[in-house]
C-alpha cells in the first residue's frame, strides 16, 4: 500500500474513528467537585472518631497472630512441610513479588478490618479512599506480575481490586451507605479470612 | 462539523498568566477557579479518554477521574510544561491504566465474539476498507496506537506526545512510523481485493 493512500484513509478515519460524543460536562463537574473539593469531614458526627493508629494496630496484630499461627502449624509437621515446600518451589513467585504481595495484602487487610470495626461509621472517607486508591494501584500492578500466576492468588487479587475500587470511590455524602455495601461484599467474599490464609500460605512457601 | 472533529488546539482560552492565577487559586481550594480550569480542558480530556477507550460512559468516568487527580495534585504542578500538557498527561495515564485493567476481561469477550463471527461471516461481504482500518488501529500495540491516535487523529505534535507519555520525541515518531507500517501491512490484502473488484467491475 502506498503512503498517500494510507494518508487518505487516515484523513478519513479522523472523522470516523471513535468520534467522541459531547461530554456530560455538568454531571462530571458535580462528581469532580464532590470528590476533589469535599471538606474533610467525618461522616458520622455522633460517633467517636476512629483512632486509625489504634484500629490499624489491632488489625495488624491480628494479622501477625495469623501469620505466626500459620508458621507454627506448618512447623509441627516438618516432613510434610519439606515435601510441600520442594513441590511448591516450582510455582513460587519470585521473592520480591512475594514480599510485595504479602505487604499489600497485609495493608489491605488492615484497611478492610478497620472499615468493619464498630467505630467505622466515623471514618474519614477521603483518607480511607486515598489509602484504598494507593493500594488499588499496587494490586493492579501485582495482577500484571508473576505474583498473580497462581490462580487462587489471582482470584483473591481480583476480588481485592474490586473491593478497593469501591472503597476508593466512597463519597462523604454516601459514607455510611457505601460502607455497609462494601462491608457486606467483603464479608460475602470472605476477603479478610482469605487474605490471612494467603499470607500464612505465603509464609509457608505455598505461593 | 468537520472542524469540530478535526484536530483542534487545547480548548483553554485563558492566557498563561490567567491560567497560573487560576491554578494557584484552585490549589487553595477555590472552586470557581477550578471550574474555569475544568471548562477550559474538559472537552479535550474527554476526547482523549474516548479515543483511548471508545465508550461514552467510560469516557465520562475517566474524565471525572482525571480531574479529581488533577485537582488533588494541583500543588504538584511545577509549571515545567504547559498546564494543558500536564492535564493531558494525566488524562492519558488514567485512560491507559484503566484500559490495561479492562483489557484482560475484554479479551475473553473478544475471543468469544471472534469465534461467533468467524462462524457466521462465511459468504458475507467484506467490511469496507474504513472498517478494516479502524479494526487495524484497534489491533495495534498500545504504544503505537496511542502515538498514532494522538498524532495523526488528535493532531498533537511529537514533542507534545513525548512530554505527555514521558518518552523522547524521536520515540513518538518511531511509534507512529511503526503504526503506519503495521496498518499498511494489515490493509494490503484488502487493497488487493479492492483493486481486483474494481477491475472486475470495469
Amino acid at each position: 500500500m502506498e503512503d498517500h493512500k494510507l494518508d487518505q484513509l487516515l484523513e478519513d478515519v479522523r472523522t470516523s474513528y471513535r468520534v467522541p460524543p459531547a461530554p456530560a460536562v455538568e454531571a462530571i463537574w458535580q462528581a469532580v467537585e464532590a470528590e476533589a473539593f469535599a471538606p474533610r469531614i467525618q461522616t458520622g458526627n455522633t460517633h467517636r472518631t476512629l483512632d486509625w493508629r489504634f484500629a490499624g494496630m489491632l488489625a495488624a496484630a491480628s494479622l501477625v497472630i495469623g501469620i505466626f499461627g500459620g508458621r507454627w502449624s506448618t512447623s509441627i509437621a516438618p516432613t510434610a512441610t519439606m515435601a510441600a515446600a520442594t513441590e511448591s518451589q516450582v510455582s513460587n513467585v519470585a521473592s520480591p513479588y512475594a514480599r510485595t504481595t504479602e505487604e499489600v495484602l497485609g495493608r489491605s487487610a488492615v484497611l478492610l478490618a478497620a472499615l468493619r470495626s464498630p467505630d467505622s461509621r466515623s471514618v474519614n472517607t477521603l483518607q480511607v479512599s486515598d489509602q484504598a486508591q494507593r493500594l488499588l494501584g499496587n494490586v493492579r500492578l501485582l495482577l500484571d506480575s508473576p505474583a498473580a500466576a497462581d490462580p487462587q492468588m489471582q482470584t483473591l487479587l481480583l476480588d481485592l481490586e474490586l473491593t478497593l475500587a469501591q472503597v476508593a470511590r466512597m463519597q462523604p455524602a454516601r459514607g455510611e451507605t457505601d460502607l455497609t455495601l462494601i462491608n457486606d461484599a467483603v464479608a460475602h467474599r470472605e476477603i479478610v479470612p482469605r487474605i490471612r490464609s494467603a499470607v500464612v500460605e505465603m509464609s509457608a512457601g505455598s505461593y | 462539523m468537520l472542524q469540530v472533529l478535526k484536530a483542534v488546539p487545547p480548548t483553554g482560552s485563558a492566557t498563561v498568566r490567567d491560567e497560573r492565577t487560576l491554578i494557584a487559586e484552585a490549589a487553595k481550594g477555590d472552586r470557581t477557579a477550578a471550574r474555569e480550569l475544568y471548562d477550559a480542558h474538559v472537552e479535550r480530556v474527554h476526547r482523549i479518554a474516548y479515543r483511548i477507550c471508545g465508550d461514552a460512559d467510560q469516557a465520562d468516568d475517566l474524565t471525572q477521574d482525571v480531574f479529581v487527580q488533577v485537582f488533588r495534585r494541583l500543588d504538584q504542578f511545577r509549571g515545567d510544561s504547559a498546564f494543558s500538557t500536564w492535564v493531558h498527561r494525566v488524562a492519558l495515564t488514567v485512560s491507559l491504566n484503566a484500559m490495561r485493567k479492562v483489557k484482560k476481561f475484554r479479551q475473553r469477550e473478544t475471543d468469544l465474539d471472534e469465534a461467533f463471527h468467524h462462524e457466521h461471516d462465511a459468504g458475507e461481504l467484506e467490511p469496507d476498507l474504513r472498517d478494516r482500518l479502524r479494526e487495524a488501529i484497534d489491533a495495534l500495540p498500545e504504544g503505537s496506537r496511542v502515538a498514532l491516535v494522538m498524532h495523526t487523529i488528535e493532531g498533537f505534535s511529537h514533542k507534545e506526545i513525548g512530554e505527555m507519555l514521558g518518552i523522547a520525541e524521536g520515540t513518538s515518531k518511531a511509534r507512529v512510523f511503526d503504526a503506519r507500517a503495521r496498518l499498511k501491512k494489515a490493509l494490503a490484502p484488502h487493497m488487493t481485493d479492492l483493486r481486483n473488484t474494481e477491475k472486475e467491475q470495469a
